[in-house]
């Protein structure tokens, strides 16, 4: 571990790194891609403390890096998604408009922000997170009676759009600034404010992930901070397990390893919170 | 009047896999081709500008390679929004049409400042 040590917008300070190195990425990436997909929230939940605390990555390389493999995902589980037409393609064109602005403008303040407030902000965002989670799964997707069928998605209508497109904003500053993909605030938001049914929610959020997801990282892009080497094994390694994780989630009780799971997260906000304060409680070396 | 969404869906649907799958195959060959350059060490890598990214592709540099992968990610959901655009324009859907264009320009002027 003592190779991966944050210098400068690198990450390891030798110039190069072993197959050895390579392959743990990989792994780790394939780890996450399978809690990401088995618990049914994004990898950049786990990916970004796991690459700063674990790695030492920088928080903004790892954000970089995390909006990269959303990108990916996000754009695989879209084309299932548009396949069997439940995403309201014309309801994602309107809301991206504002998450794409969104996600520019959390991306350039991130640049301006220090890696204490970026760890401080992520605890906040793992503490909801783990909150969420731990809440009873009837409480989320309340289903209404009059509601649209999945079949209806084109026809979906735009209730409450401001209030939609102000939240898609606020989503969008969230990706950018974290390296998430917003859909924690888009798919209540749009369930729950403008109306629309759960999947089609889920299956629109995920369409609009991978634009917004772009104009973020290329933000990053443009300042350095995506370190190509520790993103190519990443990517690769999310795809491959985020595939086994939603095979695997319908065999193994995925409740129980929620629960489970809401708590690591909440340790995982401690120790960012921690580090957030100067307080180094996690070393590796 | 709306056209029937069926074809854009799917036009849409093999538009995202072909594109994910292109950049995945380049990151994967660039990877390999790295650990064959040397088993032993691989060279760090960075990212390059446009001008270094397409000269070292001719020789089939690894680095190249994973560079133009992650670009071509970057590029998945951007070709997405020119085929929504396109689509909604020729249907005389103009407002979303528009909208797509408006999404369009802010992302080419992202890409445009990263390239830079």
């Amino acid at each position: 571990m003592a190779r991966f040590v944050a210098r400068g917008r690198g990450l390891w300070p030798e110039s190069t790194v072993t197959i050895g190195e390579l392959l743990l990425i990989f792994l780790c990436g394939t780890g996450v891609g399978a809690l990401g997909s088995l618990l049914g929230i994004g990898g950049g939940l786990i990916m970004v403390p796991f690459l700063h605390l674990l790695f030492h990555a920088p928080f903004r390389t790892a954000i970089g890096i995390s909006l990269l493999s959303i990108i990916a995902t996000a754009s695989g589980a879209a084309s299932v998604y548009t396949r069997h037409g439940t995403v309201a393609i014309r309801l994602g064109i309107v809301l991206e408009l504002a998450t794409v602005t969104g996600g520019i403008t959390g991306g350039v303040i991130a640049g301006r922000l220090s890696e204490q407030i970026l760890s401080f902000l992520f605890a906040l965002l793992l503490i909801f997170t783990a909150g969420t989670m731990m809440r009873a799964p009837q409480d989320r997707a309340v289903e209404r009676p009059n509601e649209p069928h999945e079949e209806q998605a084109d026809t979906i209508g735009m209730r409450n759009l401001p209030l939609g497109l102000g939240g898609s904003f606020v989503a969008g500053i969230s990706a950018g600034l974290l390296g998430i993909g917003g859909g924690v605030i888009k798919v209540p938001l749009m369930h729950e404010v403008m109306g629309v049914p759960f999947k089609i929610a889920t299956a629109t959020s995920t369409f609009m992930m991978g634009v917004t997801a772009t104009a973020t990282a290329l933000v990053y892009y443009a300042r350095g901070d995506i370190d190509p080497l520790l993103a190519a094994p990443m990517i690769l390694g999310i795809l491959l397990g985020a595939n086994a994780g939603a095979r695997l989630a319908r065999r193994l009780p995925t409740r129980a390893l929620k629960l489970g799971f809401a708590a690591v997260l909440l340790y995982i906000a401690l120790l960012l919170l921690l580090r957030s304060w100067g307080v180094s409680a996690f070393r590796w070396r | 009047m709306k056209r029937t969404s069926e074809q854009l869906n799917v036009l849409l649907a093999r538009l995202l896999v072909g594109w994910i799958w292109g950049s995945l195959s380049l990151l994967t060959a660039g990877l390999i081709l790295a650990v064959r350059e040397d088993p032993r060490y691989i060279r760090r890598m960075i990212l390059l500008p446009p001008a270094t990214l397409f000269s070292h592709l001719k020789d089939l540099h690894p680095e190249a390679l994973v560079n133009l992968g992650l670009l071509l990610i970057v590029l998945t959901p951007i070709a997405r929004v020119v085929t929504l655009a396109v689509y909604f324009l020729t249907g005389r859907e103009r407002m979303y049409g528009l909208l797509s264009l408006i999404t369009l320009f802010l992302l080419l002027s992202d890409l445009f400042a990263a390239l830079r």
